[in-house]
């Protein structure tokens, strides 16, 4: 089941699903990083104003205290320091105005250097100026960020993991629809006769989606039906205009007195209808092929090669192509014997249309695999193209042979492979699913 | 000999009566299964051509309506269907052979002599042509009493000229002749000229007429000179 494939799948379905899962979790992600940094450092701030407007208070107050003191006078200041030693009395020129603020004092307890709020006002004693100093230590503000830090990471980590856990939630529950449709499409081919059966699902978008995807397919499957129909009827109705024209020509070539020239007219036209009805029968053959899923037979592979062989043998003992098989006996692969047949005519006649004089066609079988090399033209065919329809790689083929193969080995879930190789074209045709 | 021809497209059928007609066959046209089915009841014919498609029914019915009624005359199936269901059942219910259109009007010819033979004589005969003597089944070929070696391609080949008695045959028809439904495995025809050159010089020295004449441009034909 897709939807419980891991994260590291490197096959389509994964990145699929990974793109559409990161998409929502970075949205999340990013979103509770924004706004938990945001509080935290919101939050501190906040927190250190309130307590250092509550120590300023307490100085404030302190402050009053002392200057209520009636002990205090320029005598004994040097004592009072002595005793305080967060209050300190320092002697200046003139009156300086009150102010706060903060500043790194040597902690004795902790032997480092603190954060403290200084309160400076200004006093009068016995006439003389004196600044009034007073000190509040602002250490516990620092292990209040260490806690709130604390507090707002394990949130952090709390929500992130929740948004995890609940974007596979989603992804497992609530896609689980989604990726069974998905799967279904992608095994879906629209010439073989195939059910679709789509999931019932309860959420809104997925039963639009799945009733758009099966309408789809129906209709595509009735225009490709309505195609096929076609292809073949049309086909069909020409084989009729086809013969006359042929018999006509059979007779015509019976006349006497025929000139020449117009021997060569009416061989020409031989010719012509020839190849029209070579390609009227590829055509018809394409579309039973796409009809039908017909049935698979034990097929003697060997006996059918060699029957072709001896007609090859016989045709091309006269010329210079030379023909090197090289069977194994007794090769028997479940198929249609009319499609094999088919395939391995098409394969052959290809190898023999597009050699040259002095050419070789190795023709190799065992249980696993037909192999076909031929020397022909010096560079390799287009493999893109290859096996596609219509695109004749000479001016006499239908373009037709290789779509043939292509389609009776898919229908047989074999593997059609060509390399050009050793200056040679190598057709392989594997029968993977051959018992 | 009397052959009925069961085609609804008229041209087509015209033209199998002018090939055979020279080969001393008579031809008689119908172009549904319900005529062809009262001629057949009226007359003893050798040789029925049988198109399936016909507008009154199915070509078929025409098969079961003489088997049922134990006529004797062949019947060769002449479709459009290349179909190879159509042509099992057409074999099954009684037909004797079948072929595919379009064919070679030559190929036809050879068919319908083939059956005919196989009909009369249960092809033990030997077929004589001035001096050339051969038999279909043992394959055996003489020239003035003497034993000549064929191959099994240029015996077959042999009868097909010979049952094609001065017809102009063209290649490709001789290449189907030869190679079947493997014909359209090549794209020219040299090889039906290397095994007429092979037969020709085999049967020229045993001493037989040199029949086989090269008809420039269309083929080849079997004349007596």
């Amino acid at each position: 089941m897709i939807t419980s494939k891991p994260f590291t799948d490197s096959d389509t379905n994964g990145r699929m699903r990974r793109k559409l899962l990161n998409k929502t979790l970075w949205l999340y992600l990013s979103y509770a990083i924004v706004i938990v940094t945001a509080a935290s450092i919101g939050f501190y701030f906040f927190l250190r104003n309130l307590y250092s407007e509550e120590v300023l208070e307490h100085l404030y107050h302190e402050k009053t205290t002392i200057l209520k003191d009636p002990s205090i006078n320029t005598s004994n200041v040097a004592e009072w320091n002595k005793r305080n030693s967060l209050f300190k009395l320092i002697p200046s020129e003139k009156e300086i105005p009150e102010r706060f603020y903060r500043a790194f004092y040597l902690d004795q307890n902790e032997g480092e250097m603190v954060p403290f709020m200084v309160l400076d006002s200004p006093i009068r004693i016995n006439e003389k100026h004196y600044t009034l100093r007073l000190r509040a230590s602002l250490l516990e503000n620092e292990d209040l960020i260490e806690s709130i830090l604390l507090v707002f990471t394990l949130l952090l980590i709390a929500l992130l993991g929740g948004i995890i856990f609940i974007t596979q939630l989603v992804s497992r529950k609530l896609w689980k629809p989604f990726f069974q449709t998905l799967e279904q499409l992608e095994t879906y081919e629209i010439n073989r006769k195939m059910e679709v059966r789509l999931p019932n699902t309860s959420t809104e978008e997925f039963q639009r989606l799945n009733a758009t995807v099966e309408e789809l397919i129906r209709k595509n499957s009735l225009i490709y039906n309505d195609q096929r129909q076609f292809i073949e009827n049309a086909a069909h109705e020409l084989q009729t205009p086809i013969a006359i024209l042929s018999s006509q020509l059979n007779l015509l070539s019976q006349s006497e007195e025929l000139t020449e020239q117009q021997a060569l007219l009416i061989e020409n036209m031989e010719v012509s209808n020839r190849r029209f009805q070579h390609l009227n029968k590829n055509l018809l053959l394409l579309s039973k092929l796409e009809s039908d899923s017909s049935e698979k037979e034990p097929v003697n592979l060997t006996e059918l090669l060699e029957k072709y062989l001896e007609l090859l043998q016989d045709a091309f003992g006269f010329s210079d192509i030379t023909i090197r098989p090289q069977i194994q006996q007794n090769v028997v692969v479940l198929a249609n014997s009319f499609a094999l047949s088919s395939l391995i005519e098409n394969l052959i006649s290809n190898a023999l249309k597009h050699n040259y004089e002095g050419g070789i066609i190795e023709i190799e079988l065992t249980e696993k695999q037909l192999i076909i090399r031929n020397t022909g033209a010096p560079h390799p065919l287009n493999t893109e193209q290859l096996f596609r329809r219509f695109q004749p790689s000479s001016a006499t083929g239908s373009g037709l042979g290789l779509s043939i193969v292509k389609k009776i080995s898919d229908q047989h879930l074999w593997t059609i492979e060509y390399v050009f190789q050793d200056k040679k074209h190598v057709f392989s045709l594997l029968f993977s699913s051959a018992n | 000999m009397k052959c009925l021809i069961v085609e609804d497209e008229l041209v087509l059928a015209q033209s199998i009566q002018d090939y055979l007609k020279q080969h001393d066959f008579v031809c008689e046209l119908v172009s549904t299964t319900q005529t062809a089915i009262e001629k057949i009841e009226l007359h003893q014919y050798d040789c029925v051509l049988l198109d399936l498609a016909l507008p009154d029914g199915h070509g078929f019915d025409v098969i079961r309506h003489s088997k049922q009624q134990r006529m004797d005359h062949g019947i060769i199936i002449i479709s459009a269907k290349e179909n190879l269901d159509s042509r099992i059942e057409g074999l099954q219910l009684g037909a004797d052979d079948y072929l595919t259109k379009p064919f070679h009007l030559s190929e036809l010819l050879v068919r319908i002599q083939a059956l005919v033979r196989r009909k009369q004589f249960q092809g033990q005969n030997d077929s004589v042509f001035n001096e050339i003597v051969f038999n279909l089944l043992t394959k055996r070929v003489t020239v003035n009493d003497t034993v000549i070696d064929l191959t099994k391609k240029e015996f077959e080949l042999l009868t097909f000229l010979i049952g094609n008695n001065g017809k102009v045959i063209s290649k490709s028809a001789i290449a189907e002749h030869l190679s079947g439904d493997m014909a359209d495995l090549f794209d020219n025809y040299d090889f039906v000229y290397a095994h007429m050159k092979n037969l020709k010089k085999k049967l020229v020295a045993a001493g037989a007429n040199d029949y086989i004449k090269t008809v420039y441009g269309l083929g080849y034909k079997w004349q007596d000179a």
